[in-house]
This record gives C-alpha cells, structure tokens and sequence, in this order.
C-alpha cells in the first residue's frame, strides 16, 4: 500500500503557526522511508497524519490531503484506519490502553478488535513477544515494566496486527543498544517482506544503513527527499539539526583531502574496509 | 504505580462465572439494599456478600477496600445523624452542650449498613470481574461498540485518576512538595495540584482513548476474545431469574410505597 | 529519625537489595560511592533497574535491604520531600512530572516549595533555563511542545532547585544533536560548579564524551564500574548488559585496533 501527501498543512488548535507547511510527498507500497529532523521539525505531526490522527483526534486546521492505500484518511475514522496503517507512538506510555491487565491481552486487545481467529491470534502474540523480548514477561502487568519494556510492548502490539503499513514514532528511542538493534533488524525483515515502513528516527546510523528512502523535516517542510546516500550527504545536515553519523564525517574528511573517490559507505563494516584500504596505501 | 483496575486474579468459580451473571446479582444487591424496609435485609446481604467473597478468595481486599472506601463516610453519618437527627426525641447520652440522639443512632446504622452493602458488592464485582470481560460480554449481547467504548472508559476513569495522582505525588514530592504527615499537612499538599491533576487526567483518559481507537476498537468487525468466557444455559436463567425477581420486587416496593401515600 | 552526621560527603550505596510488591526483585545487592561533582553515566539493558536505583537516590523508593546514604544522612528515616532539598530527580517520562500551564511557573515551582524567597525563585528560574539553554520557551504552555522539549522544561524545573546532586533518568531520549549537545553542555557546567550528577542513558556516545564515569547494569546488578576507555574495553560485560560500545569504537574493532577508539584524534593515531 502506498501513501500520497499533497500539499498538507496543518496547524495544532490554538497555534500560530503550522506544524506542517504544504508537504507533498510519496511513498511507494513496499518503501523503507525514515523521517529526519530536529525536535519540532514536525515528524510526529506527519506521522499522526497518516494514521489520521490528524486531523480526526487533534483536531486543528487542515489543507490539502493524505491518501493511504487509495482511501483519503479524512474520510476514515481511526478505528477503521487501525487495519491499513499501525503507529507506534512517541511516547510508549500513551500507547497503553489501560483497558488490559497482562502484557499478553494488551498485544491481544488489536488482534481481537480485528476478529482474528483464537489460535491465530495466540500464534502471532507468543511469536511477536518473543520478538521483542518480553515472552516471559507475559502475565504481568504493563503497568509494571521499565520504560524499555513498555515501548517494546508498544512495538509488539502493532506489530501482532500486521497492517500493511507501519509507522514508527522513534520507536526505539528507550530501548537498550540491542533491543535498538533486534527492532531494527525487524524493521528491515518487514521491509524485505513488502511491508509500507514510515521511521521517524534520530539514529543515523540505522537510517544510514537500512532506509530506502530518507525524508528531511525542518520547520514543517520537507528539505530534502532522496537516497540516504544523498540527504545524509548534505551540506546543510547539521543546520536542521541532524548530525551525521560519526563514521561518515570521518570519510567526508578523506574525500575532501582527496584520499577516497569512491562512493560514501552507508555502514560501518563498508567503512571499516575502506578505512583499512586507505590506512593501507 | 498501581494496576488501573482493582481486579485481583484467583482460581475460583466466582471468578469463572460470566460477567453478566456476576453483574445481575450486583445490580440485584444495589437495588434491594437501596430500598430494602428492614434492617435485617441489609445486614444479611452484606453477609451474602462477605459469603460469596470467600468463596472468591478476596475477602482481605474486599474488607481492605470497602474500609478505604466507607470509612470516612460511614463516621460521617454516625456523626451528622446520631448528633443532629431531625425530630429526635430519646437522648441516648448527653455530654456538655452535645446530645447523642437513639432515632439518630437507629436510621445512622440503617443508612450507613445500606451503603456498606452497596460498596461491598461494587468492590466484590471489581475485584472478580476484569473491566475488558464485562465489556466484551455486553457488547457480544448487543451493546454497540460507541457504548461498549463508554462503558469501558467510565470504568477507568477513578483508576487512571488514581493512577496518575500517584505518578503526579511522586513528581512533586521529588520537587521538595512534602505529602506524607498529618492530614492538615496532606491536605495543604493536594490543594496546589488538584487543578493540574483533573486537567492531566482528561489528557491522559484521551491519551487512552486514542491508543484504544489505534487498535482498531471501533473498526465494524466483530470482536473475538482470545480468552473464551463462559457461558451456560444454567447462568442464562439464573440471570433471567434474578431480572424477574428484581422487576417483582421493584413493583413490590413502589406498591406498598405508594399505598402508603395514599393512606 | 535518623539524623546524619554530615561528615560523610557524596551518595553512598551499600548492598542494595530492592523488590517491587509484586514480587519482582530490581536490585540484586547493589553497591557504588559517588563523591561530589562526579558526573557518572549509567548504561544497560532494558529493566536491568536503572531507574528503581535512580528513585532510591532521592529517597521515593527505600531498600529492601541494604542502605542508602546521602551527605551521611539514611534515606530511610527522610521523606522524599525533604531529600529534595540535597537530591533534583527528573523522571524518564516528562509527562509524570509536567503540570503546570506555563513553562515559568514550572520551573518555579520547586524552588518555591523549597521556601525560597521570591527573587531568589526569580533568579533561580532564569538561571536554571540559561543551565539548559530554553529561555524562549519560558512563555510556553508544557502540553504544546514537543515531547523532546518537555523534557527539556522538566530538567530545568529540577535544576531550578539548586541541588548538590542531580540525577537524570534518560534525558536524551528522544533529543535531536543540538538537544543532546546542550544537555553535555549542561552536564559540563553543573560538574564544574561541583554538582554530582548521575544521568541514566542508552546513548553511548553521550556517555562516553560527557561523562568521566561509566557504570553498567544487568540484571539488577553493576557490572562495569569505570571510566569511559576502561568500560568500553570490556566486550564481553557490555554484551551481557546489552550495551555495544560507541560507533568509533566499534569502528575500531571492526578494523583490528588493538586500543579503545572513543574520538576521531584516537582513530588517527592508531592508523599512522
Ligand atoms: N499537541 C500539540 N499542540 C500544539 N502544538 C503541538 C502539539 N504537538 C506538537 N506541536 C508543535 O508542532 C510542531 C511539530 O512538532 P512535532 O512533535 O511534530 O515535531 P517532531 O519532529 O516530532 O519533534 P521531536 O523530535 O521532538 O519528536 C512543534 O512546533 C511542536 O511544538
Ligand atoms: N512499578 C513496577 N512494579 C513492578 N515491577 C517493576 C515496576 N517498574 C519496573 N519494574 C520491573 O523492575 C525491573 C527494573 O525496572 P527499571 O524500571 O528499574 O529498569 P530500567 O533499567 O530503568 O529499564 P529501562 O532502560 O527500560 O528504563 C524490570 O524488570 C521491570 O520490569
Ligand atoms: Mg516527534
Ligand atoms: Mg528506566
């Protein structure tokens, strides 16, 4: 399923200016797209508007349109655009509906509302709580887990229903470096299997190696829009607050002494042999 | 921080019967303690209550909650009936310029047992049913899913308030505010966030709402329960029967009521 | 009450042992010294008891076992509120602590419960959101910013308290490289005014380029205690807490350097 933005601006109640600023972009069925920014760059707010969060929860004004998978969100009430769009959310708390007493019915609560059949729905809860980790941790309450834990539950419970596309709101911005790395090696396993991915993230490194296409926020407009090689090779990356990851500064430093034509490595292991290849001559 | 329910989970039949079952004969206890002519009535509901809660096996959280729940109230209408009783005339003690009246003292245990009872069997449902279960049952009997969603918020709303009161205390004390001592002390300590903590926790009952409807609740499927609940032909005529019990009751009691207006 | 003698400086804790009322033991015996105007970063896996350790600092949470001293003083005898006086906590989800309708008055209101004079609260509010480089959000409604933002508003309003010790729950969640900049910055300017500060993060450049002192969690325990080069040269701890080593570091690993790469001075170093 694919996305459609036109020209979409948007402002919050009672603000003055808008979050969103005539953002027009496409996202292809089966994309990996990250969305880039400084805090208030506006990511969340897009994030939102394709869930159809806004305009429908946050209410305030909205121009132009958002097009999921052929159905214009507005159009749609968010229950109904739970089954073609799952968000995870910024903050993993907000994300607990409060209406179940274990971690295994708060990843059921999706699942039932969807009507999927009992020994489905029991198969995809062990298989994705096992995913993210908190297999064992199933009986207990959401209430009762660490920060960590509760945004891992956040990601499994969208992850359970299997829409097919899936926004992810810095979903991995309080796990620990693995648990950072397993969700992202889904991410990408959900990529290779077809899936429709919009991350906002501020990991570069991850966005660097896994995005099929990068969108750069700033003030609520799109900046840029392209390979990561390219947007993460801006010149103006850091005056919209991105910071490039370390590695890549490293090899900007050789091209520009002339010392490496090739082109930019997007991971670490492509830059660790380059580097070796050049500490060699 | 605290579940948001005070469900407590037991391996026990009460806790197996269907959430409709358990909610007929709650509503059954409410309604015949509210109108209930005798003491008697009331007293032995509230034993059937404390009965079926150790069948339950939450008789200590039953006690500890409804303690919680009444106790200030309870020593309120002690107060305010036994002292102030209109038209009491047998002086029960007399102490200085306070006089303790026996009308007072009858209709203050006689109230105060009808809302013991009342909270009781609110409390014993609570701790037995899961908010999830009930709303699941009434909305596969019918109950729209706009209602069902209502229903499932309203159920939330002291818990969240609880909860959220607690994380806001914690936040607060952590910032020199002082909320443990006496109840003078305690009570200075509310008044500065009471404000914030209803503002808060309609933000946060939305935040809710919105991570229910993200999942899909409203969408027109029909909702299947992962857990089946339990359902016999035994507890559907038990329901029938306690609905007709009730209805004869209720027309009972508005009989004789208005009989003894018109004498 | 159990009055401290005031002679012992600095955040002792000793054998930690702490269960949560459903049974989940968090703390497994738990024992680190912070003297003052140390800056310490805490790392590890998720639930590993990071923040049921950071809510025993300040007293909101009381060993099981074991104990807790702050400048000498037993938390065990001390409310919370009066530990704030000696201990600013700032919570991992800014939206437990958030609740006033304006920034200013937010920031003001733990110097104020603190019985500060007026002008003092005035000065310490400006001064707390010069610390943390907000001063043009002070007009602000909390609820309107973003959730980076508010975290940002509430680690000024537990600044704002002056305190000899700081600790922050995971402060870079969520920042952009300005955010997390300013906020080494704010560590930088606080451990230089002699404040200890403990900041629990997942950000392990963060850790290693503002911090002088890295201590790593599983599972209820410490694992690593040290500074940034010696913990990041132990790969076998770090994985047990799932925590990998910064990108340069791991950079250097990938290429077969021997030494601990932390900045870019050190990779060009070791290559020539
Ligand atoms: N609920 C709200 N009400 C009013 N204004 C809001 C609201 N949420 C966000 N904003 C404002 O809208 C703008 C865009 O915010 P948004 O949260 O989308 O940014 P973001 O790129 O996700 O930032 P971050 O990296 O901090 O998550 C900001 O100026 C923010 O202050
Ligand atoms: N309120 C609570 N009641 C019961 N158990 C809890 C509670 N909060 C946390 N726990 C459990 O205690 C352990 C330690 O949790 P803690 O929040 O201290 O972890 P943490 O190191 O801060 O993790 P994170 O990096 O995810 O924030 C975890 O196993 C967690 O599930
Ligand atoms: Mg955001
Ligand atoms: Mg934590």
């Amino acid at each position: 399923m694919d996305i459609v933005i036109d020209s979409l601006t948007y402002t919050y109640p009672g603000q003055a200016a808008p979050a969103l600023k005539d953002v027009s972009l496409e996202i292809g069925a089966g994309e990996l797209c990250c969305l880039i920014g400084a805090n208030g760059a506006g990511k969340s707010t897009l994030c939102c508007a394709i869930a159809g969060f806004v305009p429908h929860f946050y209410k305030g004004e909205m121009y132009g349109s958002v097009v999921v998978g052929g159905v214009d969100t507005v159009q749609r009430s968010i229950g109904d655009l739970a089954r073609r769009v799952g968000i995870v959310f910024q903050n993993p708390f907000d994300q607990i509906t409060g209406a179940t007493l274990t971690v295994f019915a708060e990843v059921a609560f999706g699942l039932e509302n969807l009507g999927t059949p009992r020994d489905e729905t029991r198969r995809r809860i062990e298989d994705v709580l096992r995913k993210v980790g908190l297999w064992e941790l199933r009986d207990r309450s959401p209430l009762e887990l660490s920060g960590g834990q509760q945004q891992r539950l956040a990601i499994a419970s969208v992850l359970a229903m299997d829409p097919p596309i899936i926004v992810l709101d810095e979903a991995t911005s309080q796990l620990d470096p693995a648990g950072t790395r397993d969700i992202w090696r889904i991410i990408a396993r959900l990529h290779a299997a077809g899936k429709t991915l919009l991350v906002a993230e501020h990991k570069m490194e991850y966005v660097a190696r896994h995005a099929s296409k990068v969108v750069l926020l700033q003030g609520g407009k799109v900046i840029a829009c392209g390979s990561p090689r390219e947007v993460l090779g801006r010149d103006d990356l850091a005056r919209c607050g991105v910071r490039r990851p370390p590695f890549m500064e490293i090899m900007r430093g050789l091209t520009q002494r002339g010392l490496w034509q090739g082109p930019m490595p997007l991971t670490l292991e492509d830059a660790a042999a380059v580097l070796k290849e050049v500490a060699r001559r | 921080m605290k579940p948001l329910t005070p469900y407590v989970h037991r391996n026990s039949p009460i806790h197996r019967l269907n959430p409709l079952t358990k909610g007929a004969f709650f509503l059954c206890v409410v309604i015949v303690a509210f109108t209930a002519p005798f003491l008697w009535v009331v007293l032995s509901l509230l034993g059937a209550v404390v009965i079926v809660a150790a069948a339950a096996k939450v008789t200590r959280n039953l006690i500890a909650l409804v303690l919680k729940s009444a106790f200030l109230i309870v020593v309120l209408i002690f107060i305010v009936q036994g002292l102030f009783y209109p038209g009491s005339k047998a002086a029960l003690w007399t102490i200085g310029p306070v006089t303790v009246w026996r009308e007072g003292l009858r209709f203050a245990s006689f109230t105060a047992s009808r809302l013991l009872a009342i909270i009781a069997a609110t409390v014993l449902f609570m701790l037995t049913t899961r908010a999830e279960d009930l709303v699941s049952e009434m909305m596969a009997h019918g109950l729209s899913r706009k209602l069902g969603y209502v229903v499932l918020m309203s159920m939330q709303i002291m818990p969240q308030m609880q909860a959220r009161a607690a994380a806001i205390l914690d936040a607060q004390r952590s910032r020199g505010l002082e909320t443990e001592g006496g109840l003078m002390k305690r009570f200075r300590a509310y008044v500065p966030i009471i404000g914030p903590l209803v503002v808060g926790s309609i933000i946060s009952l939305e935040t809710r709402s919105l991570a229910i409807e993200a999942r899909g609740f409203s969408s027109s499927t029909r909702r299947v329960r992962v857990e089946e609940i339990h359902d016999s032909r035994g507890e559907q005529m038990a329901r029938w029967a306690a609905a007709a019990a009730m209805a004869s009751f209720v027309v009972w009691r508005l009989v004789s009521w208005i009989s003894s207006l018109i004498r | 009450m159990s009055g401290g003698t005031g002679t012992q400086v600095g955040i002792v804790l000793d054998n930690v042992r702490y269960e949560y009322p459903n049974g989940v033991v968090a703390l497994r015996g738990v024992s680190i010294t912070m003297g003052k105007g140390e800056t310490v970063a805490i790392v590890g896996e998720n639930g590993a008891g990071k923040t049921t350790l950071a809510k025993h600092l300040n007293g909101l949470l009381k060993p099981t076992s074991g104990s807790v001293t702050v400048d000498g003083i037993d938390t065990r005898g001390r409310t919370a509120a009066s530990l704030a006086r000696l201990v600013g906590f700032v919570f991992q989800n800014p939206d437990d602590q958030l609740f006033q309708n304006q920034v200013s008055r937010e920031v003001a209101f733990g110097p104020r419960n603190l019985g500060y004079a007026a002008d003092r609260v005035e000065k310490l509010v400006r001064w707390a959101v010069e610390q943390v480089e907000i001063t043009d959000l002070l007009a602000r409604h909390p609820y309107d910013l973003g959730l980076a933002q508010r975290k940002l508003v509430a680690i000024a309003s537990v600044v704002a308290m002056d305190t000899p010790y700081i600790v922050l729950d995971e402060p870079t969640t969520g920042q952009d490289y300005p955010g997390t900049e300013k906020l080494g910055r704010l560590v930088a300017r606080l451990g230089s005014a002699g404040k200890t500060v403990m900041a629990i993060t997942h950000d392990m450049e963060f850790a290693a380029e503002h911090f002088a002192r890295i201590i790593v969690m599983a599972q209820g325990q410490v694992i690593l205690d040290g500074s940034p080069r010696e913990v990041f040269s132990h790969p076998s701890g770090l994985e047990r807490a799932s925590v990998e080593p910064p990108q340069l570091a791991r950079l250097g690993q990938l290429m077969g350097l021997g030494e601990c790469i932390l900045n870019e001075e050190d990779l060009l170093r070791s290559l020539c």
